[in-house]
This record gives C-alpha cells, sequence and structure tokens, in this order.
C-alpha cells in the first residue's frame, strides 16, 4: 500500500509569518539543523506543534574519512530531538578534510572505500538519532573520480546502511545538464524503492551553465522528473527547497498547487 | 612542499582551498600528487580529475563564501562593486572560516581586512553588526560619523539589540540636520 505523501517547504525567516497562517496544501516543513544549533529547544517544539518537521544537516560531512565531529554530531541530534523530527537528513558529501573547512559541500570519489567511510558515519547517526538517515544527492561542478557510477554508489550506501535517499531533483537535473547525461537514465539505474524525500526547486542559469540556486520556480522539465518520482511506492514528502528570491504567497501557493496534483496522479 | 594528505578526500580538500596547489597541479599532476599523496591508488584516483570541473568546483566554493558575505555586508559590496568583490577573492585564498557560524566569521575577517586596507567602500555600521551578532551582548550603542538610510546620509546613532532567540535588531537614530 502506497504510503501518504506530504508536501512541505523549507522553512525561511522570510516565509515564517506565511507558514504559521497554515497555508493550505503544505503539511511539512523541512529545518536545516545549523540554523537551529543556537535556539531554545522551545522554538522548535513550537513549530513541532504546528508541522512534522524534517531535520536537514549541511555540516556533518559524512564523506571525510576519521571520526564526525563530535559537537556538531551533538548538535545536530539535540535539533532532531527538540523538533521530534519525522524525517533526518544529510547529504553524500565532505564539506572538510585535510585541515581545512570548505563550508560547502563538495563530492566523494565514488569507491569502496568512500562507501566504507560513509557507511560508519551513517549507522552512526542513525544509532545516535534513533531514526533512518535520508541521503541527498548533491551539486557539483566537478565530477567524482571513482569505479562506480552514482546511482550504483548510492543503491549500495542504502542497502548496506539500512538508509534512504532525499533524491534532490533540481540537484540530479543541473547535474545531467552541465555534465551530459540524462536524468531519466540515472534514474533507471537507481532503486526506486529508496526514495523517501524529494527536494524540488527551480534551477537558475549563470555562466552558460545551470545552477541549484534555490531562487527560481520550479521549471517544466523538473515537473517532468517529479511525475515519474511520485510512482515511486515508498516516497513519503517532497520538499521545495527555496532560500532566496522569495515569491509572492500566492505564487508560492500556485506551485503548492501544481505539485500536489503531480502527487494527485498516483 | 606539503606534507602528504592521509587520504583523497584531503587531497582534494586543499586542492580545492589553495589556488597555488591547483595551479602546480595542473602544471605537473604526477609530480603534484606524489607530494601531496603516499599511496600509489589514490594518486591514480586523483589523476584522472578532471581539470576544468576541479577549477569551476572550487571557484563556485569561493563564489559561495562572497554571497554569504554579501548578504551580510550588502552596502560594503554594493558600493566597492568589483573593488571589494577582487579583495574578497585575495581574502578567501588565505581565510576559511569554521563552524556553524562561519558565515558572520568569514563577513567579520573580511571586513577587518577591508578596515586594516582603508577601503573606503567598508560601512562600519555592517562590521558593528556583525561584531555584535558574533557576541553574547545584549545591546551595543555606536556613534557613527555616516548612517545611511534612503536619500540621506547622517551622523547618528547606531543601536543594535539583542532579542528572542538570538535575532538582532537595529535601530538608527539620525542627528537632525
Amino acid at each position: 500500500m502506497r504510503r501518504r505523501r506530504r508536501l512541505g517547504v523549507g522553512w525561511r525567516e522570510p516565509l515564517a509569518a506565511w507558514l504559521a497562517s497554515t497555508p493550505p496544501g503544505v503539511e511539512c516543513v523541512e529545518i536545516t539543523a545549523e540554523h537551529f544549533h543556537d535556539a531554545a529547544p522551545a522554538r522548535l517544539r513550537e513549530l513541532a506543534m504546528r508541522f512534522p518537521v524534517s531535520v536537514h544537516g549541511l555540516g556533518l560531512s559524512l564523506g571525510t574519512p576519521g571520526p564526525l565531529d563530535a559537537s556538531d554530531l551533538e548538535r545536530y541530534a539535540a535539533v532532531v530531538e527538540a523538533s521530534s523530527a519525522h524525517w533526518i537528513s544529510e547529504h553524500v558529501a565532505f564539506s572538510r578534510a585535510g585541515g581545512v573547512d570548505l563550508g560547502h559541500l563538495n563530492p566523494v570519489p565514488l569507491t569502496r572505500e568512500s562507501l566504507r567511510v560513509l557507511g560508519r558515519h551513517v549507522l552512526e547517526v542513525q544509532q545516535l538519532c534513533g531514526r533512518r538517515l535520508l541521503l541527498e544527492n548533491i551539486s557539483t561542478d566537478l565530477s567524482p573520480p571513482g569505479d562506480l557510477d552514482e546511482p550504483a554508489f548510492l543503491n549500495t550506501l542504502c542497502r548496506e546502511t539500512g538508509a534512504g535517499l532525499l533524491l534532490d531533483l533540481t540537484n540530479l537535473y543541473v547535474n545531467a545538464c552541465n555534465h551530459g547525461y540524462q536524468a531519466h537514465a540515472w534514474l533507471d539505474r537507481l532503486d526506486s524503492s529508496l526514495v523517501v524525500q524529494v527536494h524540488v526547486v527551480g534551477y537558475s542559469h549563470r555562466d552558460g551553465r545551470l545552477r541549484d540556486e534555490h531562487a527560481e520556480a520550479v521549471q517544466p522539465e523538473l515537473y517532468d522528473l517529479l511525475d515519474r518520482v511520485a510512482g515511486f511506492d515508498a516516497l513519503e514528502a517532497v520538499i521545495i527547497e527555496r532560500d532566496r528570491d522569495f515569491p509572492t504567497p500566492a505564487a508560492l501557493q500556485t506551485e503548492i498547487t501544481a505539485i500536489n496534483h503531480v502527487l494527485a496522479r498516483h | 612542499m606539503y606534507s602528504p594528505a592521509t587520504d583523497p578526500v584531503a587531497a582534494l580538500a586543499r586542492l580545492l582551498a589553495d589556488p597555488a596547489l591547483r595551479a602546480r597541479f595542473h602544471a605537473d599532476r604526477r609530480a603534484t600528487l606524489v607530494e601531496l599523496l603516499s599511496q600509489p591508488s589514490d594518486r591514480a584516483l586523483l589523476a584522472t580529475l578532471d581539470a576544468d570541473g576541479l577549477e569551476r568546483q572550487a571557484q563556485a566554493l569561493v563564489a559561495k563564501r562572497r554571497g554569504e558575505v554579501a548578504r551580510l555586508l550588502p552596502q560594503t559590496f554594493a558600493r566597492g562593486g568589483g573593488s571589494v568583490c577582487a579583495e574578497f577573492e585575495h581574502h578567501a585564498t588565505r581565510f576559511w572560516p569554521v563552524g556553524h557560524r562561519r558565515h558572520l566569521e568569514d563577513a567579520l575577517a573580511f571586513a577587518g581586512h577591508l578596515r586594516r586596507i582603508r577601503h573606503p567602500a567598508l560601512r562600519p555600521a555592517e562590521l558593528n553588526r556583525v561584531c555584535f551578532a558574533l557576541g553574547r551582548r545584549r545591546l551595543a550603542l555606536h556613534w557613527l560619523g555616516s548612517l545611511r538610510r534612503p536619500r540621506e546620509h547622517r551622523p547618528g546613532l547606531q543601536l543594535l539589540l539583542r532579542r528572542r532567540g538570538d535575532e538582532v535588531r537595529e535601530l538608527n537614530l539620525l542627528l537632525a540636520g
């Protein structure tokens, strides 16, 4: 039996008043864990009373060999606990290594060694948080080296750890266009039963390439991909991941309605 | 000469952070990888890195940092234009902030750099705001020779308040003209 799907948005300060009005069609919110590291737990509990919350991490750097940063992990777990998170997620990526913190996400080599490193970290986070971790594919200008392809890498990582996937359709589409492959062919090789959440937001154009800047309305090509993954049985939530250049509430509502129509077709 | 990285991810991070290292990598991959990595299999893995992709990824990291810092110092970047952006590129090669408040740390370090070189675009009010956001004080008051409002610049007081949830509020009291 197919699970109930919820449509949500990323919680951002400029959207706070609109979300407080409980707009129709919004059934969950995603928070960035690092944005709430210094927040009072009461604030998270208040949010959790209004919506099911998905806690999305940016800074655990799961792909970095060696131990996870204990204080970052502790803060992440505290946000998960205070928000009674329905879902937790992070990225198949690294942001710090070799004595430098790059501050943003970068691709890991697609190798068995990376699977080993990520696998150990995923299990640690899942054990600490008592929840299944969802893993997101990132957008990248650098094709990662290695002998595995990305879908095979993600399939293996999830099967070996029990993790699920947060499939970012925008990242997939941006990478496919920039690196010259077909997004649908990539999806053909992905185990659809692993996809629990989806991120979607319009892509941007910059310097002749596509960018995932979280600043545009969803385009037709992304609705096309969304229509395909809406048929995945394990899908539980679709999150609109808008970070800047926020549209009017009416425009957001139009996008929410359109996405809910896509979900309702399956 | 660099001390060897422990693994390919560490080596990749160093390449992404250091334009001089990348230049050496592009000029002579084999020699640079011998310096960076001790295991032949690790060197073989990174020997296949796409040079253009590596450069684009590195530039994207700096661009993301610049975007975040520009949001914290908007008037400084607006006034300074290309000159401030060029200074940021220089700053970004020498300083990488850490921690979950990295954007504020980056903005503080960059504004400090602009103050040291006496760049005319730096807005002291913005530097004050970033310092206050990083601190723990509940209230700060600054006298500024020029506070900006739409269509006017006048001396005045900048009042910074820390509210519930660490939210920073600012009130500007301009001297009567």
